[in-house]
Parts: C-alpha cells; sequence; structure tokens
C-alpha cells in the first residue's frame, strides 16, 4: 500500500468536488495554514475580535476564488495576500491609533501566559507604523523572503530590507530600557 | 558606516559579506556591549518564536468559519491547530554558518552565532568528556541540507546544545578562567590561515554563558502543549480503512483511541478500538517501526534511514526532525516530557532532552542491533538487541555497561 501525502493544489481542486470531499479539503487546508494567517492578522492588528473576524472573512474568499478554477501555486502567501487586503481595508475604515501610553500592559487573553518579553516585544509591534509593522511580520512571523515579500505587498526587496531593519531597530529601542529587568544586557 | 547592530542583524539574516562578517567576530571578540547587543538580537528572535507558537485560533472562530460554509468544525474532532514548525523561519541554532572556537588547548567547531552562545557550555562539555568526544569521527550525521557543508559544526553544536550542564555560568571545572579563548569566523577545519580573536577572560565570557543558558533554555523550557483531553480523531471520517495491513509498532491513548505505524511511511489512527482506521500524512515514505506518547498529544515515531516524526497534536498531524544517522530506528521511548531515548540498528543509542525536537548520539560500543528498552528514569535503563545483546547505563546513556 503506498501512502502519498495530498498537496495544496489537490486538496483545492476538491474544494470543486462532492460535499464530502469539499469538507475534507477544506478542513486540511484550514489547519495546514489557518494559524500562521490568523498570527499575520492578530499582529499587524492587535485586536483579537476584528483578527478573528477577518480571518473567518479571508477563508470565505478563498473558498470561493478556489471554487472558480483558480490556479494558486502557494496557498499560505495566497492566503496572506486576500488577508492582507483585508488588514488594509480595515485600517483605512478606522484609521486606529495606538496608544502609547498603553505600552507597559497592554494584557489580553493571550497575553497572561506569556513572559514578559513576549508582552513587551508585542506591544513594541504595535506602535510601528503599517508598513514596518508588516515587512517585520511577513520576515519574522512567517518566514518568507525578501522576495517572497516582494510578491505579496509589490513593493521593492530594497524598500522591505530596509522596513524590516527599521522595524527591529525601533523594536531594539522599545526593548532597551527593560532589558536589564529581563536579564538580557547591562543597560547602557 | 554600519553599526555592529545592523551587522548582527544582517549576520543574523545570513545577509553578511565575508568581510563585514570579519569585522563582526573581531568586534565580538573585543567589545561587550557587542555581545550583549547580540544577546538582545538573539532574545528578539526567540521572543518572537514563543509569541508565533503562542497564537492559537479560539474554538469559537473557527465554529463560525465552518459553520457559514456548512461545513462540520474539526473542533467537533477536538482537532488542535498548531503552528507548523518546519515553516517557521530557521531557529538560530539552525543557522547555515559556522566557526571555530578554542578553549584552552580544544579546538571546537561551531555552529555560527548558536556556536558562539553554546561556546562556554561546549567547553566544560568537552572537558567532561573529552574522551567520548575523540572517539566520535568527524563525519556529516546530520541530513538536513542547511547544515551539509558543515557537518561537523552540527555535531559539536548538538550535542553542545542538549548537554544539560551548559546552563551553568563559565568557567566550569576543567576550564579555567585564566586559560585563553578565542573566536575565530574560519569556516572550514582545513582553513590554512584561520584569524583567531582572543576572548576576554571571565567576566566576559560568562556574558557568552548567559547567552548559552538562552539558547539551552529555548530547549529545555516547557512547549507550547495544547490542551488536549480528547485525541482528535474525526468520529465520522468517511475516508475508512477497515484492512490496513499489519502494524509495526502500536500506541493506545485511550482503549478505543490507538495509533499505529507502519510500512511506507503509513500512520493510521483508530477512534473505535481498532475496527476502523484513517490514515494521517506523514510526509515519508520510511517504514516505521516504533511510535510512543507523553501524555495524550505529544508522540515520537520513529523508523528506517533515520527516521524521526514528532506530533502535538495526538498524531494528527507530523514534522520530521533531524536524528542525525541513516541507521534504522526500532524503538522510542519518552522517560519524561523532555527525555527520549531511541534504539536502532547497529547499536544506534539516541537521546533528547528537549522533548524530541533534538538529538544526541550516545556511544554504545555495541555493533549489533538495539530493539528493546526499559528505563526506570532519564538516567537508568536497559537496551537489549540481537544476540543477546544487553547493556545498561546508569548517566543517561553517557556510559554503558555490558551486561551480556
Amino acid at each position: 500500500m503506498k501512502n502519498t501525502v495530498t498537496t495544496d493544489q489537490d486538496l483545492i481542486r476538491q474544494l470543486r468536488g462532492s460535499r464530502g470531499e469539499q469538507q475534507r479539503a477544506f478542513a486540511e487546508l484550514y489547519a495546514r495554514h489557518a494559524q500562521r494567517v490568523y498570527a499575520y492578522i492578530l499582529r499587524m492588528l492587535g485586536e483579537q475580535t476584528v483578527s478573528q473576524d477577518l480571518l473567518q472573512e479571508t477563508f470565505l474568499k478563498f473558498y470561493n476564488a478556489a471554487r472558480e478554477d483558480l490556479v494558486v501555486t502557494n496557498t499560505r502567501a495566497f492566503l496572506i495576500m486576500i488577508a492582507r487586503n483585508l488588514c488594509l481595508n480595515w485600517k483605512r475604515d478606522t484609521k486606529a491609533s495606538v496608544d502609547i501610553d498603553g505600552l507597559e500592559l497592554p494584557m489580553d487573553d493571550e497575553t497572561v501566559e506569556r513572559n514578559d518579553l513576549s508582552r513587551i516585544l508585542n506591544a513594541a509591534l504595535e506602535l510601528l507604523e503599517f508598513e514596518r509593522r508588516e515587512a517585520f511580520v511577513l520576515k519574522y512571523y512567517q518566514g518568507y523572503s525578501y522576495e517572497e515579500m516582494s510578491r505579496i505587498t509589490g513593493e521593492t526587496v530594497a524598500a522591505l530590507r530596509s522596513r524590516v531593519w527599521r522595524a527591529k531597530e525601533e523594536i531594539r529601542q522599545t526593548l532597551k530600557p527593560y532589558a536589564a529587568e529581563l536579564g538580557i544586557a547591562n543597560q547602557a | 558606516m554600519t553599526s555592529h547592530e545592523k551587522l548582527i542583524h544582517d549576520y543574523l539574516a545570513g545577509e553578511l559579506s565575508p568581510e563585514d562578517e570579519a569585522k563582526l567576530f573581531e568586534g565580538l571578540s573585543h567589545h561587550p556591549e557587542w555581545r550583549e547587543e547580540m544577546q538582545l538580537q538573539l532574545q528578539m528572535e526567540r521572543a518572537m518564536e514563543q509569541d508565533l507558537n503562542s497564537v492559537s485560533i479560539p474554538p469559537h472562530a473557527a465554529s463560525a468559519l465552518f459553520a457559514s460554509l456548512g461545513f462540520r468544525h474539526p473542533s467537533k474532532w477536538g482537532l488542535h491547530i498548531p503552528p507548523r514548525r518546519s515553516d517557521r523561519p530557521p531557529r538560530v541554532s539552525e543557522h547555515p554558518r559556522a566557526r571555530f572556537v578554542q578553549w584552552g588547548a580544544r579546538r571546537v567547531m561551531l555552529t555560527g552565532l548558536s556556536g558562539m552562545a553554546v561556546f562556554a557550555g561546549v567547553g566544560y562539555w568537552m572537558a567532561q568528556s573529552a574522551s567520548h568526544a575523540q572517539q566520535v569521527p568527524d563525519k556529516p550525521r546530520m541530513s538536513d541540507h542547511r547544515r551539509s557543508d558543515h557537518p561537523v559544526a552540527m555535531n559539536v553544536a548538538e550535542r553542545a546544545s542538549i548537554a544539560p550542564p551548559v546552563i551553568r555560568s563559565a568557567p566550569h571545572s576543567g576550564v579555567s578562567a585564566d586559560e585563553p579563548a578565542f573566536i575565530s569566523n574560519s569556516r572550514h577545519s582545513l582553513d590554512p590561515a584561520p584569524v583567531w580573536h582572543e576572548l576576554p577572560k571571565e567576566d566576559d565570557r560568562s556574558s557568552i554563558a548567559s547567552v548559552n543558558a538562552l539558547e539551552a533554555a529555548a530547549h529545555t523550557s516547557a512547549k507550547p502543549r495544547p490542551p488536549m483531553s480528547d485525541p482528535p480523531f474525526p468520529p465520522n471520517e468517511p475516508q475508512r480503512y477497515y484492512d490496513v495491513g499489519n502494524f509495526y509498532s502500536t500506541h493506545y491513548l485511550s482503549p478505543q483511541k490507538i495509533i499505529g505505524v507502519n510500512y511506507h511511511g503509513g500512520i493510521f489512527l483508530s477512534n473505535d478500538s481498532g475496527r476502523t482506521w484513517v490514515q494521517r500524512p506523514s510526509g515519508v515514505t520510511a517504514d516505521l517501526y516504533g511510535v510512543h506518547f507523553f501524555g495524550m498529544a505529544h508522540g515520537i515515531a520513529v523508523g528506517a534511514q533515520g527516521t524521526i516524526l514528532m506530533t502535538a497534536d495526538s498524531g494528527w498531524t507530523w514534522r520530521p526532525v533531524p536524528s542525525g544517522t541513516t541507521a534504522t530506528l526500532s524503538t522510542v521511548r519518552f522517560v519524561s516530557q523532555d527525555t527520549v531515548y531511541i534504539c536502532g540498528d547497529a547499536g544506534v543509542m539516541l537521546r533528547s532532552t528537549t522533548g524530541g525536537s533534538a538529538w544526541k548520539l550516545l556511544a554504545t560500543g555495541v555493533v549489533g542491533n538495539l530493539f528493546r528498552m526499559a528505563f526506570q528514569n532519564g538516567a537508568i535503563g536497559d537496551v537489549f538487541g540481537a544476540n543477546g545483546v544487553h547493556i545498561a547505563t546508569t548517566d543517561g546513556g553517557q556510559t554503558w555497561n555490558t551486561i551480556k
């Protein structure tokens, strides 16, 4: 008996099949990609409820697109692109701002059990402007190469490189006052 | 002029030119603040990884999505969707660069910055097991392509990263603080003219040791464990098999819920005491000979060609883990959540102190095949093999006594 791993492309084809096939394929695609897509949205927007809504919308759009003979070579990147557009729309519509005073303890349910560094890092992330935050999240949370990031965002590799470094620089500056407290290094 | 922060950033991203790399390592050898910056950036990467792993989708959110499509939601199966670790950015300890470090009279090759991070620990480890280290030939052991051009580096770094004593601060017994220590960015043991930079003495080494502790802690700290009260086997999965052939190994999560492994990478789950089975993709074609779980969620399967697979969701998804050997692996046993042993052909014994994510090859002195293990705890155990071979250890596999 030969066992084979079902590829994303196979699963997407099954989304055009019977109801049972669709359900199985969709569940598998969701299992493979939802966590990463959710992490992207959550770290981009910083709002759990909105992120959950946009995750749902992302997968609905993906499902509808995949049902229409769409050829997807990189499912994760395709999902991220959908999520990115939804995030941009949401930002445009809400023009959300970040309260710097809230940096100390931006606690939410999921941060309660994380260590301090993660918590502060997350807060620092929320202080970044959208473009830098996106570059940083795509690089460090999604693990994309600059070329892949360029395909997703439409920005040049050079611009993305610069944004990632600037984002990291800003986060470093945010973390520095906490460095000694967190046991990272002697405070300069 | 490029700041040292940017040099370190580019180095961690694998994008530093050889010239700048030389400059970076020279700076690291002279400036404590450069090493502190290194720690900071390493910590940031670690925190990002933790942060990513901590993100989980609330069940109600997934339910709403599936309901909107008229689908039954996997949460009905109890399916936990963990991050796919193989897709994440590589850990610093997986960095493809290699380095040498001279500690006293010992010359050790390390892997990039993680090598530097574990450098103090390596000195200690080498001091403690110098004879063992000399017995282990410098030949490739890691199949990971990213490490293939620096196989020896992974040898040492892997050993160092899983040696518990490295967590403590340097200097340790056997490694004098007065001995000169050097660091070099030489990439190869045959490098005709490696450039060595002397490191400061004890106080500065301790800063490296703290980086080391950081690295080690990443391996020993509690991994995110999905709250699994019930294994996620779908009760009404349409594609069910009634005859899946023979299993080489099975593990019962409960009287009803069974995981079996067999040939050609076959992994099957049953929710009804073995009456019917569903197959899960293993991602490998090697025959699988052993499977064992710690608790309900975390399991390891092993098999031919040094195959090691891990799951964190009761067998629903599996990811490969480098074993460092191509020998057939027969049996795997969790002794605790973090300590795991594997035995296999040609006297191969592997030990993990990180729950299975990193493995150390133990020198058993046995050439025959090993089949079965019985461990009382992480240190004391017996292993049995072909031709009546029986070996025992009382120190976690560092040394083995031949009983028969």
